[in-house]
Order: C-alpha cells, then structure tokens, then sequence
C-alpha cells in the first residue's frame, strides 16, 4: 500500500514537474514574441516624423529647389554666354585662316608661274645643248675624213718606200757599173754609195714613219671613239633630263 | 684569258674581270651567230701576238670613270667571205667589198651594242662609239696604251671560219673599279673544262 502511494505520489510530482516545464518553455517564448514586437515598434515610432518638423522639412525643400532651378538658371546664362564667345573667336580663327590659305595660294600661283618661265628658260637651254651636241657628228666626219687621210699617207709612203727600194738597187747596180769601169769609174762609185747611204736612210725613215701613221691611226681612233662615246653619253642624258622636264608640271592647289 | 693589269688606270678587281670577260664572251658568240654558222667554240688566247689577222674593227663604250675597247680581229679571204656571204644569203662570188666590212661592222655593233646595254644596268651613263676599221700594225700601239685589263679569244667555226676577239678595260675612277651586280652565268670556252664565271 504504501508502495502504491509513493509510486502514485512518485508520478504526480513528474506530471506536476511536466506542467511547470511546459508552463515556463511557453512564457520565455511569449517573452522573446513581445521584445521583438517592441523593438519593431520602437523602431516604427522613430521613424515618424511630427507634423510641425514636416511642415519645415516641406518649405525647407521648396527654396532648396528655387536656389538650385536659379543657380541653374545662371549657369545656362553663363554656357550661352560662353557659346557667343567661342562661335566669335572661332569665326574669327576661320576668317584668319581663310585669308592665310588666300595669301598662299597666291603665293602658290605666282612661284608656279615663276616656276614655269624657269622651266620654259631651261627647256630651251637644253634644247640649245642637244644642238650644239650635234656637233658630235660634224667630229664624226671630221675624224672618218682622217682615218681617211691616214690610210692615204699609209699608201703614199708605201709608194715613197717602192721608190726608195729602186733606188737602193740602182745605187747597187751603179756601185758595180763603176767599179766595171776601173779608174774611170771610181768618182761614180762614191756618188753611188753616197745614192746608197742617202736611199737606205730614207728607207728607215720610212719604215719608222709607217710606224707612226699606224700608232697615229690608233691613236686618232681611240680618242675620237671616247670622244663619240661620250658625246653620246652626255647627250643621253641630256635628252633624259628633257623628257624629265616635259612631264615635270606645277599644278595649282585643289 | 689573258689578262694584264697596266699602268695609269685605276685598279680593276678580279671580280670586275670576271664579270667583264663573261658579259662579252656571251654576246661574242650571239653576236657571231648566223642560221648557217649557229655555233662558235671559244679558244682563250695567252697573248695578243697569237691573233693572226690582217685587221680590225674596234668600238668604244665609255662612261665618267671607264673605258672598254671592243675589238673584233678578221682577215678578208675566202672563209670569212663565205661567212658573211652565207649572213647576207648571197653568193661569195657576189659579195661586194663594202657589203663585206659593212657587215662585221654591224657585227660589231651588235656585240658592243649588247655589251653596253647589259653594262649599262649596273653602270649608269654609258656611250657607244661607231665602228673604225683599222690594220693590224695598229694593235701593237693600243697594247701599249695605259689599260687596266684585257684579254683575246680566238673564236672559230667547225667549217674553219676564224675570228679573234679583244676587250680592253681602263678605268679612271678615285676608288677601284666594282662591277659585282652584273648577273654570273657560264660560257663554254675550249680549255677542257667549263670555266664558271
């Protein structure tokens, strides 16, 4: 019996003991719901503004925005200002440049008119040159006329040296007529071998002239030949710096 | 080839030599060359007193700093007329003398003509001269000029047609003479061997 009262006193204190938790867990609960609400409310209640500080805060913002509408105002008076003053200095830098580009193309025009009456000048300069270059032809002839005249004297003294041959061998045979005659004949030996002396002498010296026409003829050749070369040379080049000034132009500025 | 450096003209560079002997040897030989006579073999010469010809035609092609003497060495007789009767499609018989020299003249023209324009890409300002024609006897005296360089080939036909050729080269120039653009090519020359230039 008695186990029986303490096991049902046992389990009433457990079941009280059950309420009181149950009872304790709900009003920290309802405590944590009533903070936050009052912190939300608090919060609420700050943010309100009282109608006096709103009234002021109205016309507070009304002549903030005249001020800022005026100061507006006055800085589209200033940029249009500005605008006037920059569209006039720039017309005016226009006008300065468009009477600077008037000056040079003026300037242009008369140092290519200028440049034209050079060129004219120096176009018949070397026209003037190409014709005095055809004398190169006129050397041409000259120098054929001479190779000409060389071949001439070349024949001329093979002739002189036939003529001193035979004279050598009449020399020769006079010598032996002479000494044919003896006594007699001894003052015509020493003419003949004389003859002979004076026929052989002539004989060398024609052989050394044959010499000097031959190295004449190469001589005459070779620098009349640079002489022609040349002369073509220059005249190339010359005919090239007159093509060079045809085309050369001096076109007015676009 | 033979080859001589001589007094009074500025130096000539082997190179230079070279390249001049190559450019005239190769339009030597097209210079030569007729529909009858297509091919001409080349015999380089030690000297010039192996040239055996009565007389020759010679041309110049000069510029500021250099002269070249382009020589073309023949004897009138029955082969070299036949040579150029055979050019002009005529009969030996009918060759005028004239007709005969007008016609080695051109030759020589022609060789000295495309020596100069090939020269000429490299050596701006060059001039041609016309042809003389001048005997033998004279060679002796141009040898004995001032000449920085030249040289002799014999030039013949396998049907005995004989021609010699020269090049003399002077240069006058204040630095040496330099000729290293004109393009290499390769012309056989009889000495057994392809000679490279």
């Amino acid at each position: 019996m008695v186990f029986f009262f303490t096991l049902a006193g046992g389990m009433l204190s457990g079941v009280i003991l059950g309420i009181v938790l149950v009872h304790r867990t709900h009003v920290r609960r309802l405590q944590t719901n009533w903070q936050t609400e009052r912190g939300q409310l608090q919060e609420t209640i700050a943010h309100r503004v009282p109608a006096t500080e709103l009234d002021q805060l109205r016309a507070d913002h009304h002549h903030l925005t005249q001020s800022l509408v005026s100061a507006h105002d006055s800085q589209m008076q200033q940029a249009t200002a500005i605008q006037n003053d920059l569209k006039h200095d720039f017309d005016a830098v226009r006008y300065d440049y468009e009477q600077r580009i008037l000056g040079l193309e003026n300037l242009i025009a008369n140092t290519n008119s200028d440049l034209e009456k050079h060129k004219a000048a120096l176009k018949k300069d070397v026209d003037d040159l190409l014709t005095v270059l055809s004398t190169f032809q006129r050397w041409n002839d000259e120098m054929s006329k001479l190779i000409q005249h060389n071949r001439d004297m070349q024949i001329q003294n093979s002739e002189f040296a036939g003529i001193v041959k035979q004279v050598i061998i009449l020399a020769l045979n006079a010598a032996i007529e002479a000494a044919r005659a003896g006594e007699a004949g001894r003052g015509f030996a020493v003419v003949a071998d004389d003859v002979k002396l004076l026929a052989t002498r002539s004989q060398g010296f024609s052989t050394g002239y044959k010499e000097s026409l031959h190295k004449n003829d190469i001589i005459t050749a070779i620098t009349f030949q640079d002489i022609q070369a040349s002369g073509n040379m220059i005249l190339t080049s010359v005919r090239a710096l007159n093509a060079k000034l045809d085309n050369l132009t001096f076109s007015a500025p676009a | 080839m033979s080859t001589q450096q001589g007094h009074g003209s500025a130096l000539i560079p082997d190179a230079a030599k070279v390249s001049l002997e190559n450019l005239f040897l190769r339009h030597l030989q097209e210079s030569l060359k007729t529909p009858a006579h297509g091919e001409w073999e080349l015999q380089s010469l030690d000297s010039v007193a192996q040239i055996k010809a009565r007389e020759f035609i010679i041309l110049t092609v000069s510029s500021y700093d250099l002269r070249t003497f382009v020589l073309l060495h023949f004897s009138q007789n029955a082969d070299s007329t036949r040579y150029v009767a055979s050019a002009l499609d005529t009969a030996p018989t009918h060759l005028s003398e004239a007709a005969f020299y007008d016609y080695l003249g051109e030759v020589g023209n022609k060789l000295c003509g495309a020596f100069k324009r090939e020269l000429g890409q490299v050596l701006p300002h060059l001039g041609m001269s016309t042809p003389n024609r001048l005997p033998h006897e004279s060679l002796i005296h141009l040898q004995n000029l001032s000449c920085g360089y030249d040289t002799h080939v014999k030039v013949s036909t396998p049907d005995d047609i004989t021609v010699y050729a020269s090049l003399y080269v002077s240069a006058y120039g204040k630095q040496d003479f330099r000729l290293d653009d004109i393009p290499l090519e390769d012309t056989q020359v009889e000495t057994g061997e392809l000679e490279m230039f």
